[in-house]
Parts: C-alpha cells; structure tokens; sequence
C-alpha cells in the first residue's frame, strides 16, 4: 500500500546522500590537489504489483499488469581525475604535477600487501625535515605526515621494480636552496648555481591502468586496489606519457564551485521533489480516513 | 450501489498504482540512462453480464524511449549511445540484458562492468581486461588497451562491447530494469551504433511532467474516495426509504 510513499523516500536518501558528496567537494575546493566526487545513482528494479509477472505469447504484458519501481539508490562514487590548475607558491618545498601521476608517500613498510605500503597523492605540499643523519633530508607529506618516496635511479619505462623508497637526499651544505626539476631531479642552489646532488635522487611518480579502480583516503592520499587498477607502476617524471613536475606551485583542486553548485540546485530540488510526493501520498492516506 | 463502491474503489487503486510508478520515475530522474514507464489506464468490461459497466485499469507496459541529456564526465569509461541502440550486459539472472547506461569500469578479477555490477557483453562473452592497462572506449565500441609497458601510444583491440539497435517496439523493460526482445531470443549486434566517450546519457524522466502526473493522480484518488462516500451515502438513504416508521 502506497508504494509511492516508500519510492519517494528511496530518491530522498539518494539525494541526500549526493548532496554530502557535492559538500564534501566544496568544502574541499581549496584543498590542494583534490579530486572531485561524482556519487551515481540506480534504479532498483521492479515489483509486479498487477497482474502477470511474465510476458504473454506475444511478448507484451497484458493489459492490467502494473509493475511499480522499487525506486533509486546510490551505485557508488567515482572519482574525476581531471588536472586541477597550478598555482604559483614559492615555497620551495611545494610541487605540482601537470598530467597523468600521482606522488608515492611512504606506508607502512612491514605490511606483507604491497598496497598498504605505499599511498599516492596528487597534493605536492610537502616539508623538508632532518633525518638526524648529517645534510641529510627527507620530503614529509604535509597533510598526512608520511615521507614522499622516490628513486636513485632513472628508469627510463614505468615498471614495478625496483618499487621506490623514502626519498632521502643529501644536500652539500646545510640551508641550501632546494630545487626540483621538471623530471623530479632533486637538486641544489649553491653559490647561486643550480647544481645536482653528489648522490641525486628523484621523486617517483606512480602510474595505473585504471584510475578508477583506486580508493580515496584521508589526508588526500589514494589507496592502491590492484585488482581494479592493474597495480601501481613506478617510474619518475616525464618517463612514458607521464607528466611533469612544476616547483613552487600546487595543484589546485578540480572542483568547480558551479557545476557543485548547478549539482547541489539539482539534487535538493531532487530533494523536495521527493518530499512532495511523500506529501501527496500522506494526503491521499489522510482522505481516506477522513472522507470514509 | 456495491457497483459503484467497487468501481470506485478500483479506480482509487489505480490511481495509487499510477502514482507509484510516476514516484518512480521521478526518484530516478538523476539515474543514468533511465528510461521512463508510462502508465496506461485501460477501460476493461467487468467479467459477467453487466456490460456496460467498465472499470479503469492501469498499466505499464510501455517506456519512454526518448533520449535523456548528455553529461560530460570526462571519465574514459563512461560512454553514452549516439542515436539509437544498446549496450549488452548479462542481468543478475545470468540473461542478456540492454541498457543505455553506460557508466563503466573495470571491477575486480579485471572484467568491464557497469554501475550495477552487471557484467557488459563483448563479442564473445564478458570481456576481460588484461592487469597493468589503459584502457579507452573508441566510437565503434572498440575497446583499445594500451598495454603493460606500452603506455607510449601502442594499443591493441582485445574487444568490441556488443551494440545492438532492435526496434524499440521490439524491446521491454524487465522486473531487473533491463530491457529485453519481447521476442525472448538476442538482439543481433549492430556495426552501425556509435558511442561516445567522456559522457552520460542522462535519465529522460521530466521533473515537471511527473510532478503534475503526481497532482493529478492524487485528486483523482480524492475523487475516488468521494465516490465511495457518496455510494456510501446513497445506501444509507435508501435503507431509510426501506424503514417502515
């Protein structure tokens, strides 16, 4: 009895479960290399409340056969990969990637699954901080306070060995300037001269088959799922069709305020839309008790 | 008068029936590929010698085949039909399916589903992507995986997602959403069909054309219900005709 008042009910969960998507998105619209959420909706198939549940000879249901949508629900989110834009810092330790690649921050290492070990991020606001070992440096992660990974080699093909580790560099006098090149070259101004490490390193940068097929995490890192994604692949920047690298920029996130905003107008007429119905269907239940 | 309080009151029930599948349509107004039900309302001579007596009877037995809008997702797995046609997918009855919804990806064990976890048909089966690929839709349907290691540009064809284009009025919509050939057998897939990449096909449900459907079904019920009433009150008149005193 009043299916309709259930139905409408599925649509308000469904948009209202998009409606916290397209918040979460604008609140992260300044977040540096964030990744917008797009939640995607089902329908829920039908029940015959009328009449034959199978077709008749001729392949047509027969007249008086009601089959009534059980309604929507949400499938799942998928996330839009599409490049943010770059904006200029200055801070010598910030690091945009243009194009395809997300940066590798260090896991946890004595995980036995390979993707717990590593996370990847396109958010390039990292920290230098002291190893304890002399001139010597690592890159942290900001938001998640993990050490960005890199190589001691330069691959020139992306591939899964050998799987990169903390970056971890050596600069040839304390204070110096940091410089990154567009190939993830980690290097140095001394004397006013930009110069390579004494032991370079690069920043690697990891690459998938199927974007889609990752997991987004707290602090804007990604989970690896290689049974959707066909597993991470290293290499360093500019290797392949990878992108490169900008210093002193961010990436800014790709979120636009008003296609969130057209989404949200969307969604939360959607919204009372529904609420309508539950409305009408409560006063056709309320004529029925009271006109009877 | 029990005539009439039954024919009113299947027509109440119609009503309500009608507005549950309008609800329908309207909570999927923002599902992929939807296509809309159509309600019906039949008039059906009631069974026995009272001919002229007919009763309102609703039915779904047609959808909406008008296309829904474009959304640019960007997302290389999403593909929207240009025109006419279908996608194949196997239902969760292990049937051939078709839909319009073309939002993809690639799930677990590397096969090319859609949003419903239903598995899209290839040219021989489910189709199969190999680990460590990219992979891109082209407008025939072909699907072009760039290789392990050959991100460069090489890409081969494992594939082509089997697109049909049957007459619409050869197509039903089934208990799982998916439309099927009235005829029960499998479409034959069609060289013509194009799709296109980066979009969706929105749903063709009109918000302003089922919130009114919405209305009207409503006073209808209203009216039904004063139907009854009035049948109600009709027998009460007429067993105090019947009183003696």
């Amino acid at each position: 009895m009043f299916d309709s008042l259930w139905v409408a009910k599925t649509g308000m969960e469904a948009q209202d479960f998009r409606v916290q998507t397209i918040a979460n998105n604008m609140a992260n619209a300044a977040s540096s290399g964030f990744k917008k959420d797009i939640a995607h909706f089902k329908s829920l198939g039908y029940n015959t409340v009328q009449g034959r549940t199978s077709m008749n000879e001729g392949g047509d249901y027969d007249i008086g056969t009601i089959k009534v949508g059980r309604g929507v629900a949400i499938s799942d989110t998928s996330t839009d990969f599409t490049q943010g834009s770059l904006t200029i810092t200055n801070s010598d330790t910030d690091v945009a990637i243009s194009g395809k690649g997300f940066f590798v921050i260090e896991g946890d290492t004595a995980s036995a699954k390979p993707e717990e070990q590593r996370f990847f991020s396109r958010n390039g606001h990292f920290e230098l901080r002291h190893t304890g070992t002399d001139k010597t440096y690592n890159l942290v992660h900001t938001a998640s306070q993990k050490k960005l990974m890199g190589l001691a080699t330069q691959p020139t093909a992306s591939t899964t060995t050998p799987p990169p580790s903390a970056l971890e560099f050596t600069l040839s006098n304390d204070g110096n300037k940091l410089i990154i090149g567009s190939n993830g070259e980690i290097m140095e101004e001394a004397n006013g001269a930009v110069v390579s490490l004494a032991s370079p390193r690069w920043i690697s940068i990891a690459t998938f088959g199927a974007n889609s097929g990752i997991q987004k995490n707290s602090f804007n890192l990604y989970t690896d799922n290689p049974a959707s994604t066909g597993g991470a692949r290293y290499a360093i920047p500019l290797v392949e069709n990878l992108g490169s690298l900008t210093h002193k920029s961010l990436e800014a996130s790709n979120v636009t305020t008003i296609d969130e905003m057209v989404n949200m107008i969307e969604a939360q007429r959607g919204y009372e839309m529904g609420a309508k119905v539950m409305e009408k269907a409560d006063e056709m239940m309320s004529t029925l008790i009271q006109r009877t | 008068m029990d005539r009439m309080l039954y024919t009113s009151m299947t027509g109440a029930t119609q009503m309500l029936h009608a507005q549950a599948v309008t609800a329908n349509n309207l909570a999927n107004a923002n599902t992929t590929g939807f296509k809309q039900d159509l309600t019906l309302m039949v008039s059906k001579p009631v069974d026995g010698e009272n001919s002229s007596r007919h009763y309102g009877v609703a039915t779904t037995m047609a959808q909406d085949f008008n296309k829904g809008s474009l959304i640019t997702t960007n997302n290389s797995l999403d593909i929207a039909i240009e025109g006419e046609g279908w996608i194949a997918v196997v239902g969760q009855d292990g049937t051939t399916g078709y839909t319009r919804a073309g939002s993809l990806n690639v799930g677990g064990e590397g096969i090319l589903r859609n949003r419903e976890g239903q598995m899209v048909l290839g040219n021989e089966g489910p189709i199969a992507v190999p680990p460590d690929s990219r992979v891109e839709i082209a407008n025939d349907g072909s699907i072009n995986v760039f290789g392990t290691g050959a991100f460069s540009g090489d890409f081969s064809i494992i594939d082509r997602i089997m697109l049909v284009n049957p007459a619409h009025g050869e197509m039903a919509k089934g208990l799982d959403g998916l439309f099927r050939m009235k005829s029960g057998g499998e479409a034959l897939p069609a060289a013509e069909v194009r799709v296109k990449s980066g979009v969706l096909e929105g749903s063709n449900v009109s918000a302003i054309e089922a919130m009114t459907e919405i209305i009207q079904s409503s006073r209808q019920y209203e009216m039904q219900v004063k139907m009854m009433k009035s049948a109600d009150e009709l027998a009460t008149k007429s067993s105090a005709l019947l009183r003696m005193n």
